[in-house]
């Protein structure tokens, strides 16, 4: 019965650890410097270009930047925040959302 | 001579009595982009800005392309009846912006080479250097800027034409990212060694990526500028 149970709770485990280690489907970044839409639609195209981009976000109001990715795709907050970065904005921190669970992570940058 | 035709002929076809029929205008507004006071000397990343300054006192015309958010490169074209013309390249730096919550502030310098002459009675002509700097500072409600550029000519320094121009405006509404907004703007621009003045009013829409004005300073003169950065 053991040599039953134990493979089957290690593999339990192992699916449980599988799903915490899930790649992130959107993450929200907080921006500073986003003041208008004509100076933010550089964001946009960028971010349109990147192929594991499903869509884009911005909201100028709280100064956030949503990216959802597509199935079994995501960006790093590192490459996540070079974009960003590079578009000429400050990133003052991002957070993943995964699809399957409410679970938040937040990342200070 | 074929400068001069070349600035005829741009001029001409730019804004000019010679425009004729809706559909010309149309066209050229479409194909020819800019904003008399939106003009930034950089634009986003791998971005082009194709950029226009049409009032019957000066014509400008630039297109600049951006390697890097803080760099542009490109070429300027201006021509003012009966005062001058020039081609000038440009290189635009974004010095600093501070990326602030709820607000941004730049500040550019330019500078380039390039060919001028007068069209006044001196009829000086010859090489020539461009250098300014540009200031702004916005949040979403309020829009301030300022800036000055000069042309002199490289073999005496003796100066083509200069310009200052400061802005002030403020968004009656809050738009979002994909609403239209719209600012009430009011400018002032000093030229030909601060001897005329042009003062401004206009409303300024944009979309997304597309930005539009209308105005007309206190002379009666009316103004149109479009851009769209690509």
């Amino acid at each position: 019965m053991i040599k039953i149970l134990l493979p089957l709770i290690l593999f339990i485990s192992i699916q449980a650890y599988g799903k915490d280690a899930v790649q992130t489907y959107s993450k929200v970044a907080t921006v500073h410097g986003m003041v208008c839409a004509f100076c933010s639609s550089s964001l946009e195209k960028k971010f349109n270009k990147e192929k594991a981009v499903e869509t884009i976000n911005v909201d100028l109001k709280n100064q956030k930047v949503s990216v959802k990715f597509k199935k079994g795709e995501s960006l790093s907050n590192s490459k996540l925040k070079k974009m960003i970065t590079s578009s000429g904005f400050k990133v003052v921190s991002i957070d993943d959302f995964k699809q399957n669970s409410s679970n938040k992570n937040n990342n200070e940058e | 001579m074929t400068k001069s035709l070349f600035f005829s002929v741009l001029s001409q076809k730019i804004f000019s009595d010679r425009i004729r029929g809706m559909k010309q205008c149309v066209f050229w507004l479409f194909l020819i982009f800019s904003t008399f006071s939106y003009a930034h000397p950089t634009s986003y990343e791998g971005g082009y800005s194709l950029m226009t300054e049409m009032h019957p006192d000066v014509q400008e015309i630039s297109m600049i392309y951006s390697p890097k958010y803080w760099l542009g490169a490109g070429v300027v074209t201006m021509r003012a009846p009966d005062r001058f013309e020039l081609v000038t390249s440009q290189i635009g730096w974004l010095v600093n912006r501070w990326n602030l919550s709820e607000a941004q502030g730049n500040f550019y310098l330019v500078g380039g080479l390039g060919y001028g002459n007068r069209l006044d009675e001196n009829l000086q002509e010859g090489a020539v250097y461009r250098l300014g700097a540009q200031a702004d500072f916005e949040t979403r409600r309020i829009y301030t800027f300022l800036k000055y550029v000069e042309h002199r000519f490289t073999d005496d320094g003796s100066l083509l034409n200069n310009q200052l121009s400061a802005a002030v405006g403020f968004a009656p509404y809050l738009g979002e990212f994909d609403e239209l907004n719209s600012w009430v703007i009011f400018k002032v621009v000093a030229q030909n060694e601060f001897n005329d003045f042009i003062y401004l009013p206009m409303m300024r829409f944009f979309y997304k990526n597309f930005l539009w004005e209308i105005g007309q300073d206190f002379k009666g003169n009316s103004q149109f500028n479009f851009m769209v950065r690509f």
